[in-house]
């Protein structure tokens, strides 16, 4: 149940909900709850998306013109919204999962020796 | 790029497809369909919330924010239509005359004067303003390098211009050959004068306006080199210029100077203009011309008065510099019109809050922020003013052309004048300006006085009788009472100049000005120039008119009474004149035909009169000429010389003087004029032809019972079959004596609509305030009722209260107009600027306006049933 697991999920960083969002949706279009799941269950539910934080994410990035969205009907037939990656978007993608691994490299340095020690 | 706004429509179409999604998937884990909904709401979150920051994110939230705040005011104004009325009226009133009178202001006093370069275009004139003589232009046009397109103009001739159709009077203008290039005057077609044309004995040549060229000659290019009559000779037409020339002073038809440099004549006659040289500046420009003119004098001796000096001004200046204080002044009297206006839209705005508290305690109370509330109620007050803006720049315009259908003809740059004038970017610039500071100062002040209610007291109490309601009063009274103070500033001004304007008129001209028709002509031109024939035209016209019917005397004359401009030097030999002048004097000087005296009724008062035929040269004076210099003897009988020194053109002997008549006044506000008057038939022709620059005067007395205008067009037939003479300015000579004084009849025309119109507001103000003062009062009001009070005590009451505000309103107005109407000191005539009989009556009809307008509220107020007023919460 949701609401049980709550208190045990990350909370996620503003910045990095665009990119995981950007990242989900290379693999083909996909509407708001499919990617809220989608970023859950990869990330073996450690990560929780507050469905309100999910949408003004998804709008900003359609405003950039990074993902483009269409209304389409879902698998069970329902009427939603589908976004799809843009080639700027890819571009973005690109950048912001370099930036990231370089942040998190660097970070990992410092605390990956304190890991070796500890 | 443009991001087309994605509707929050879709916005909540997308969110309510993800919470049945979601419901849809927990149902499938077996929750009941309620149950799935509530969680699947529950994990999205604040659904509002999220609807509001997409809202937000998406949109500009000042402009929705404007939009409603304006809608809204825009609903409460139209509920209450009166009193946003009343302030759109005067903010209308004060808006719109400020809207035109800096529309004229714009035009006369601000813009550069349309000539390339306008601001290094300097005019050369004596102290004085009056022009220079012939000799002395010449001499530095041959002598200075220094200026560039030196140039010497005489302005306003009204020339004959006939052959063809009816004649018509037109303004000429005798200009050097410079003119066109230093004020930029291009031909459309033609060409503008030569060098031999601008020669003594040079050829009789013309350069027409374009707008007489389409109006006389219907713009056909054949014009040129075809030959019209001008002044009664033939004239050949070389030249049109373009008609974005508009130069002051205005013009149809240019001629050349043909200046001689060996001339000697002392008229001083010509304006002169050039323009600076680059990086000379007026100083230097001033101490080359004051060089030069020494030099001058030193040659030609008489060119220039001992006491006199040569200017050199910017020629901006001397073309607006007379009317700049008077227009100065119109602008400031219609400012405190328009601070009145303001005074009566805040205290409107000012009652409204006062009614509103409860309302803005609610808004306050489920969250408006502070600014939120001033911006809303500032939104309302903006909204007003630019309404009353908008009405006041098209009431503006149709003000401008009332303006310029009431100015007097002279002044200058009227020619320029677009015809919309209030579409000049400045003038509704200026408007705008207005109206928000209008909007935002007088809105601002009630808006965040009333911003901050106290809640609990404002939600609790009945809504006319709120705390802060009291201290609203105290601001609106007070502002009444500056009201007031404005408005007795005004109406001691424009009484002010009534009382001069009676007083000029009311002076006794010395003549008779009833029933007397005038008309002008023009005998300027070579088709003039003897005296012979203007003498013939004058026996022949007054013979002709004398037999219409309807005419019981007719006389022709150089000038109109109280509008002789010429003045002539004249010697009494043996007489010793005064230290530094050569002459005994210089006097006002006509030619008037015989029954001249007759017709103005003007009384002889020793000797005789001016017969058909004289034996010799004769001349007539006034009493004042009789007096100042001949003060112990009686003048009849003496010989004197008119126009000495100036040449056999003018002087060829002794003048019998034969009579003196009674005195006339040339200019209202002096006294007794000395006036020499001759028959034309005996005056030299150089003297003809200087008096005949300006027009000549057709005066006609009609038998009583006969209106003057009746016969005006006998009259005008009768000049035309003499000599083919148009006629302009038909007027009785009553309208004549009031065109006397245009200018300042202008000014009190105009100051007195101000004070009526500051009188109304002013009266509309306190109506207002008493008016809501009353219905504030209505419960102490009745129980004054129910514990005795009679209808009357309680009318006194009210009125009473009226009163007292509307006296410390007088006394601060009478306490500045003390100081104010200082201003108005150079223009009033045997009228103090600290006139008691106006510093009475103002103050009195100031009380009994605020009375009537305070009569209604207080009538309500004793009417009132006490039960009503009791109950009425």
């Amino acid at each position: 149940m949701p609401t049980q697991d709550d208190k045990d999920r990350l909370e996620l960083l503003q910045g990095t909900l665009d990119l995981l969002i950007l990242r989900t949706v290379i693999f083909g279009p996909q509407h708001g709850q499919g990617i809220a799941r989608a970023i859950q269950q990869t990330s073996e539910e450690e990560l929780f998306v507050e469905h309100g934080a999910l949408y003004p994410a998804l709008q900003r990035l359609e405003e950039r013109r990074w993902i483009a969205a269409k209304w389409g009907t879902s698998s069970n037939n329902r009427k939603a919204r589908f976004y799809s990656l843009t080639a700027a978007g890819r571009k973005q993608l690109v950048k912001e999962t370099t930036k990231w691994k370089r942040l998190t490299t660097a970070i990992g340095r410092i605390l990956g020796s304190e890991a070796k020690e500890g | 790029m443009f991001w087309r706004r994605r509707k929050s429509s879709d916005f909540g179409a997308e969110i309510e497809a993800h919470i049945q999604h979601e419901s849809q998937r927990l149902r499938e884990q077996g929750i009941s369909e309620a149950e799935a909904r509530a969680a699947a709401r529950r994990a999205f979150g604040n659904l509002t919330r999220a609807q509001e920051n997409f809202y937000e994110g998406s949109h500009w939230m000042w402009w929705d924010h404007l939009v409603s705040d304006v809608r809204y005011a825009a609903r409460v104004l139209l509920k209450a239509p009166g009193p946003a009325l009343t302030v759109m009226v005067a903010l209308m009133l004060g808006i719109g005359a400020n809207s035109a009178i800096f529309a004229v202001i714009n035009t006369v006093l601000l813009h550069p004067l349309p000539y390339p370069h306008s601001d290094r275009i300097v005019n050369i004139a004596r102290s004085g303003g009056s022009g220079v003589t012939v000799p002395m232009f010449t001499y530095w046009e041959q002598n200075s390098g220094f200026f560039e397109d030196l140039a010497a103009y005489q302005p306003g001739i009204g020339m004959n211009l006939s052959g063809g159709d009816k004649p018509q009077l037109i303004n000429t203008m005798k200009t050097s050959r410079n003119y066109f290039r230093l004020f930029g005057a291009s031909p459309v077609i033609g060409r503008t004068f030569s060098v031999e044309e601008d020669q003594p004995g040079g050829p009789r040549v013309a350069v027409l306006s374009y707008s007489l060229w389409q109006r006389r000659f219907a713009g056909s290019p054949s014009i040129l080199d075809k030959w019209i009559t001008l002044g009664g000779a033939p004239c050949l037409v070389i030249g049109v210029l373009s008609p974005g020339f508009k130069p002051t002073p205005v013009a149809d038809v240019w001629v050349p100077l043909q200046a001689d440099p060996n001339s000697s004549d002392e008229a001083h006659v010509l304006a002169v203009g050039a323009r600076l040289p680059p990086n000379v500046t007026l100083a230097q420009a001033s101490s080359s011309v004051a060089v030069l003119v020494k030099r001058c004098v030193e040659t030609h001796p008489h060119q220039l008065g001992k006491d006199e000096r040569i200017q050199v001004t910017l020629m901006q200046q001397q073309v607006t510099g007379d009317v700049r204080p008077a227009l100065l002044l119109l602008m400031g009297a219609v400012g405190l019109v328009l601070l009145i206006a303001c005074a009566n839209v805040a205290n409107l705005l000012l009652a409204r809050s006062t009614g509103r508290q409860k309302e803005i305690a609610i808004r306050a109370a489920i969250g408006a922020g502070r600014g939120r509330i001033v911006r809303q109620l500032l939104t309302e007050s903006l909204l007003l003013a630019f309404a009353g803006g908008a009405l006041g720049l098209m009431m503006g315009s149709w003000g401008v052309r009332m303006l310029l259908a009431l100015t007097p003809g002279d002044l200058p740059r009227i020619q320029e004048m677009s015809p919309f004038p209030t579409l000049d970017p400045w003038v509704s610039g200026f408007a705008v300006l207005l109206t928000v500071v209008t909007g935002v100062v007088f809105g601002l002040f009630p808006a965040v006085q009333s911003s901050q209610p106290e809640l609990v007291s404002s939600l609790k109490e009945s809504s006319s009788r709120g705390g802060a309601g009291l201290q609203h009063n105290r601001m609106r009274s007070a502002l009444v009472t500056a009201e007031i103070a404005i408005a007795v500033v005004l109406s001691c001004g424009a009484t002010l100049l009534i009382r001069s304007f009676a007083a000029m008129h009311a002076t006794n001209l010395g003549f008779d000005p009833q029933n007397l028709l005038t008309l002008q002509v023009s005998l300027a031109g070579p088709g003039y120039s003897r005296s012979a024939e203007v003498d013939r035209i004058a026996r022949e016209f007054v013979e002709r008119a004398e037999h219409i019917p309807g005419v019981e005397s007719a006389a022709m004359a150089s000038a109109l009474p109280l509008w002789g401009r010429q003045d002539m030097l004249f010697d009494i030999p043996g007489h010793t004149p005064l230290e530094g002048f050569r002459f005994t004097g210089d006097v006002q000087w006509r030619f008037v035909s015989p029954h001249y005296f007759d017709v103005l009724r003007i009384p002889l008062i020793s000797g005789r009169l001016l017969r058909e035929q004289e034996s010799g040269r004769t001349v007539v004076i006034s009493q004042a000429m009789a007096r100042k210099f001949w003060p112990n003897r009686d003048p009849v009988g003496q010989t004197i010389l008119i126009g000495p020194g100036l040449g056999a053109g003018f002087d060829q002997g002794p003048v019998e003087v034969v009579g003196v008549v009674g005195d006339v006044r040339e200019r209202l506000e002096f006294g007794p004029t000395p006036i020499m008057y001759e028959s034309p038939y005996e005056i030299p022709d150089g003297a003809m032809a200087l008096v005949n620059r300006t027009l000549d005067a057709i005066l006609i007395r009609t038998i009583p019972g006969v209106a003057p205008v009746a016969v005006s067009e006998a009259v005008k037939q009768a000049l035309i079959a003499i000599a083919n003479l148009p006629v302009t300015n038909v007027r009785t000579m009553e309208q004549v004596s009031l065109d006397s004084t245009a200018r300042q009849n202008f000014n009190l025309l105009l100051l007195s609509l101000f004070a009526t119109i500051a009188l109304l507001l002013a009266a509309v103000g306190i109506y207002g305030v008493m008016s809501y003062s009353v219905e504030q009062r209505t419960h102490e009001l009745g129980v004054r009722a129910a514990l005795g009070a009679t209808p009357g005590e309680t009318l006194w009451l009210v009125l009473a209260q009226a009163f007292r505000m509307t006296v410390v309103g007088v006394a601060l107005g009478v306490a500045a107009s003390f100081g104010l109407t200082r201003l108005l000191a150079g223009q009033l005539f045997r009228v103090k600027s600290s006139d008691a009989l106006t510093f009475t009556a103002v103050p009195v009809v100031l009380v009994a306006v605020a009375l009537a307008a305070a009569w209604i509220p207080a009538l309500r107020a004793s009417r009132l049933d006490p039960m009503m007023a009791l109950r009425n919460e």
